[in-house]
């Protein structure tokens, strides 16, 4: 039951963020990638509430860069010798 | 007594949105309404509460990357909202941000005193009023962009609105924003990339592999195994070589090449190309080669010569055999000449007698007309009478077929020397030609006969003389090249010998070029960038399944929590609904969360269905409700929240953005007999464009501590509120 609220009284701060980590450790608890993935849902909320959807789209997109930029240089470099062989 | 949530006592506003000098609004009764039209500010003071207090601003869609300085009054630098609350203690935020700045400040001040001590604010903040802003949106403030989502006829955009009103648009956000395809397109286009490269350096090699062996077998057909094809063999071939060209150039006194031991195929090519040169010129420095030379050029010549001779001599004969022939049969060209010329004179002295015919005749005529016309009547010797114009007639006759039959037989006579003439015009051209030709002959015969007499040295008297004076030229020079080359032959074989071994080198040298590209290409297959790009390419699909696994947590959480949210307020969803609603037949109403794939993505879809308890009877919302039925239902959710939720914040007002929306009067009725219960318990901030909802808010509120607002036309300066 996410919401707590109940005549008695209960919390209803809503911490969403909270949530998605139970949600996450719960259901891959054994996964490699829980802590990425922790990390991740972390900055996506951060970011959500710096830019909305569109910064969250950002921190994915600037991800991306990041692991594929050397890469791809590397890899035109060698498209390129395969020009001069 | 102290009151037990926070209630609202005043705002005080300046150059946030349209406002812009300082402005405090008046808060302090249970209920507290802005009347106005259409853009006059009644929005964005309600909207200064909700920045004041949370930092967001969700009427307007902002980018919040940005330093949000379309919170700020355009000829403002700073934006600023005070927000004084009472309840279970005093309680006044401060928000300020300037421009192009992105952080807000927030400052709190509580019973104890400044909010300087307070290290954490925000924090200090949620923790007296006990809920965030998504639980302010889902259970206080009604926003009217909310409702307005609910009221449109695109399903996506009416379960947006039931996110929004359940208060989950921030999980909305992320659960869009953790858009997959970025990662897939990555590793997609990235895969592409390696494979594309990896099939090129396949096909390189390929070619590769092909080209040395095909350079394998051709060194094996010149008696290097495959297994001796390498840069030893190469060198001592090159050694060998070497050292024989050297030799013999000494011995010839050419220059002696100085070639370095090759240590690659390209410098085994380049001294295989110096030492084919010296072989050259070796050859060239042969003694008796030069006279070789000159023989040969001789004998060339020579023998050019005998065949062009020969050529003519024959194309004479046959001009020779011709004319005789021709004149065999037409006669000579004298005798043609003279031919024509008689029949010549025969046409001429015919055309005269010709001429002279048709004179008579036209004499004779002439004088039998004039006969006929002025012959005497009678005869002027008997007085007989005469009949001259019978007489004249006949004569005549007579004469007109007289002269025409003798200018018949002239006319045909001049016909057949006219076709005599012709061709004997004809055949004296045949026989001009045929002079022409033989002449033409003869004279090229002459010609080359000089030239013959010029290279033997001595005058030609014929051309079978010619003929036979080369033929004994040539065979003279051939027996003297014959006996030059004779002992020539021995050092021939040994260049030839050399030129194998060069031969050996070249074919060493390019299956070796073909080995060492063969090599290159197997090495960059073994480049580190592949690895590379393989590490990349499990990282990007690590982060594929990282980005699944949160934001399937997402929809799960999103979708769970709107299921929960549905299951614990139905009951008061459905009081409202029927309260509000008041529908004649579908009485009941039921609210179904699922998740649902929508444009790639799981969203939560809100199936919406009035029902009729007694039979049974449903029909979705989306068809048959009006807008107004469709606000009733949001308005039914939000206040089902509302109530609920005011069981555990700490927030004692509930604020409603224009509510009326499409309502027809019975349902604003219902609106502010609900509102005036509300207001019961919680301090009630209402703001209405509708004028007759805001007659039946005033009528409602008439009794109730309550102040209204009119807001004017709005300026530059701000808004114009008016206390009423």
């Amino acid at each position: 039951m996410y919401w707590e609220a109940d005549s008695n009284g209960g919390l209803i701060l809503t911490d969403y963020l909270e949530l998605v980590k139970n949600r996450l450790e719960e259901n891959y608890k054994d996964s490699p990638m829980l802590d990425d993935a922790v990390v991740l849902v972390a900055k996506a909320f951060d970011s959500e509430s710096a830019g909305g959807k569109t910064a969250v789209q950002d921190i994915l997109k600037e991800i991306v860069r990041k692991l594929t930029e050397g890469t791809v240089t590397e890899l035109e470099a060698i498209e390129s010798l395969l020009e001069e062989v | 007594m102290a009151q037990k949530k926070f209630r609202i006592a005043n705002v005080e506003i300046s150059g946030f949105r349209g406002y812009k000098d300082s402005l405090t609004v008046g808060f302090g009764t249970p209920v507290v309404m802005f009347f106005g039209g259409n853009g006059s500010g009644k929005s964005s003071t309600l909207g200064a509460i909700e920045w004041c207090l949370f930092d967001e601003f969700a009427s307007v869609a902002i980018d919040k990357r940005g330093s949000r300085d379309e919170l700020l009054h355009e000829q403002y630098s700073k934006a600023n909202v005070i927000l004084e609350m009472t309840g279970p203690k005093k309680l006044k935020v401060t928000r300020s941000k300037k421009r192009n700045k992105k952080q807000a400040e927030l400052n709190i001040e509580l019973d104890e005193g400044p909010g300087e001590d307070i290290a954490n604010p925000e924090h200090e903040l949620y923790s007296n009023l006990n809920l965030g802003f998504d639980d302010f949106v889902r259970a206080v403030y009604l926003h009217q962009e909310n409702v307005r989502g609910m009221l449109t006829d695109d399903p996506v955009a009416r379960d947006k609105a039931m996110d929004r009103l359940f208060g989950l648009e921030r999980l909305r956000n992320i659960s869009d924003g953790l858009d997959l395809k970025k990662v897939k397109d990555a590793i997609k286009s990235l895969s592409a990339r390696r494979q594309g490269a990896l099939n090129k350096l396949q096909s390189h090699l390929d070619e590769a592999s092909k080209a040395y062996e095909e350079a394998e077998m051709k060194a094996a057909s010149f008696e290097i195994p495959k297994a001796s094809v390498g840069l030893s063999l190469a060198n001592k071939t090159f050694r060998k070589t070497l050292d024989s060209v050297s030799r013999i150039s000494k011995s010839v006194g050419a220059e002696c090449p100085e070639i370095p031991k090759p240590g690659s195929h390209g410098s085994l090519l380049n001294a295989a190309e110096v030492l084919r040169s010296s072989v050259g010129r070796i050859r060239r420095r042969l003694p008796g080669q030069e006279e070789i030379s000159s023989l040969a050029s001789a004998l060339t010549k020579l023998n050019s010569l005998k065949s062009d001779l020969a050529n003519l001599m024959t194309r004479q004969g046959v001009a020779d055999r011709d004319i005789k022939s021709f004149e065999k049969e037409h006669g000579s060209h004298e005798k043609l000449t003279k031919d024509l010329n008689t029949t010549s004179g025969k046409m001429i002295r015919l055309e005269k007698e010709r001429n002279e015919t048709g004179s008579k005749e036209r004499v004779i005529l002439d004088g039998l007309e004039y006969l006929q016309e002025f012959a005497p009547a009678r005869c002027p010797i008997c007085g007989e009478k005469i009949d001259a114009d019978d007489a004249c007639q006949h004569l005549k006759e007579e004469v007109q077929e007289v002269v025409g039959e003798k200018l018949k037989q002239l006319k045909t006579r001049i016909a057949e020397m006219q076709e005599e003439e012709d061709q004997l015009e004809s055949l004296l051209e045949t026989c001009d030609d045929l002079e022409d030709r033989l002449e033409k002959a003869k004279s090229e015969v002459d010609d080359i006969l000089e030239d013959v007499a010029k290279e033997l040295g001595q005058p030609i008297s014929s051309g079978k003389k010619g003929m036979e004076l080369l033929g004994r030229k040539c065979t003279d020079l051939e027996a003297q090249r014959k006996k030059l080359e004779k002992p020539l032959k021995k050092r021939e074989e040994e260049l030839q010998e050399i030129e194998l071994w060069l031969t050996q080198m070249e074919a060493i040298a390019v299956a070796l070029r073909w080995k060492e590209r063969r090599d290159e290409i197997v090495k960059l297959q073994k480049e580190k960038a592949f690895k590379r790009v393989d590490k990349t390419l499990k990282e990007l699909g690590k982060l594929e399944a990282v980005v699944d696994m949160v934001a399937g947590a997402v929809q799960i959480v999103q979708s769970d929590f709107a299921k929960s949210l549905v299951d614990d307020a139905m009951p008061q969803i459905k009081k409202f609904y029927g309260e509000l609603v008041g529908h004649p037949y579908y009485k009941d109403l039921q609210i179904e969360v699922t998740p649902k794939t929508t444009r790639g993505r799981v969203r939560n879809s809100y199936r919406i269905v009035g029902s009729n308890p007694k039979d049974g009877a449903e029909t979705l919302a989306k068809d048959r409700f009006s807008t107004g039925q469709m606000n009733c239902v949001a308005l039914s959710v939000f206040l089902a929240l509302a109530n609920k939720g005011a069981y555990s914040h700490n927030i004692g007002f509930l604020i409603l953005d224009d509510p009326s929306q499409n309502l027809d009067t019975e349902h604003k009725e219902a609106l502010c007999r609900i509102l005036a219960r509300v207001a019961k318990k919680s301090q009630l901030v209402i703001s209405s464009q509708d004028s007759e909802f805001q007659k039946m808010l005033k009528s409602t509120f008439k009794d109730a501590k309550a102040i209204t607002y009119r807001f004017g036309k709005w300026s530059i300066n701000g808004p114009k509120i008016k206390a009423v």
